[in-house]
């Protein structure tokens, strides 16, 4: 990957594996079916028994697909990312389409095609977060297209009255900071 | 609290406004510009500019140890894919 791509409010195409869920496929070698466990229930008891701390592989669907990366991998050390799965428009009918292209749908971000060079006009899902290590990235070729930073702080504040955070702690903290940093703009230099 | 009031931008003389008022300029429905007191203006930018500089000002920062943590937990082991192993482990 390369080191200066800006990854955050850019539309980048990624492997993006889907969320598991039951029934879990463990990889049991070349030579023999895969092992479905129908239950979380199971490996949690099996994982709790001695011995059970081994890993598995687990199949797991993925496709390689456009995602919206909402941050920057943290550090050098740790690279992984969270991004928004899209949805394509024509998979929709007609009137749903105009709605999500109108905005009328706070968890379905438009991407218009004139900003956003994909094969097919998208929505960003802000219901649909994934998390992704960046060299699951392809940051070879440039990205699809970028929000600006204010749509990116629309996105931000979408996104976490979506997943209904608690931000009291936070709003408090800023407001006591607002009125310090007006204070000191309003005193005499 | 600012009070606005709403014009068509082809009926529009920019005029002087007293503080604590705004002129919201619209055409075809959509809102095109607003005019509003420069004292008005230059207080709202002192406000924009006041947050902006709140912002990120106390995102954690990602630790000596955070990361070790990550080294820690974040890489899986070597996985069994062993058919009889897999069975023992899991009861099957």
């Amino acid at each position: 990957m390369s080191a200066t791509a800006a990854l955050g409010g850019s539309v980048r195409w990624a492997v993006v594996p889907f969320t598991p869920r039951p029934p879990f496929r463990i990889y049991a070698g070349a030579e023999h079916e895969p092992f479905e466990i129908s239950s979380a229930e199971e490996l949690v008891e099996a994982a709790n028994r001695p011995g059970g701390e081994a890993s598995f592989t687990f199949l797991v669907t993925a496709k390689a697909r456009p995602v919206l990366i909402l941050n920057e991998p943290p550090s050098a050390h740790h690279r992984e990312i969270v991004a928004l799965r899209l949805l394509r428009l024509a998979k929709l009918p007609p009137t749903d389409r105009d709605a999500v292209r109108n905005g009328d749908d706070e968890l379905l971000l438009y991407l218009p095609p004139e900003r956003f060079e994909l094969p097919e006009e998208n929505a960003a899902m802000l219901s649909a977060i994934v998390r992704l290590h960046a060299d699951a990235i392809d940051t070879t070729r440039p990205a699809a297209g970028t929000l600006s930073e204010q749509e990116q702080r629309v996105l931000a504040d979408r996104v976490i009255r979506y997943l209904r955070f608690d931000t009291q702690l936070l709003v408090e903290r800023r407001l006591r900071q607002l009125a310090d940093a007006l204070e000191q703009r309003g005193r005499p230099a | 609290m600012i009070e606005t009031e709403v014009r068509d931008a082809a009926t529009l003389r920019v005029p002087a406004l007293a503080a604590g008022r705004a002129l919201l300029v619209t055409r075809y429905d959509e809102e095109k510009a607003v005019v509003m007191n420069p004292e008005d203006f230059r207080r709202l930018a002192a406000l924009d500019a006041a947050l902006e500089t709140l912002r990120e000002a106390d995102a954690p920062a990602l630790t000596a140890l955070a990361l070790e943590a990550h080294r820690l937990e974040d890489e899986p082991d070597h996985a069994v894919e062993d058919p009889a192993a897999i069975k023992a482990l899991l009861g099957l």
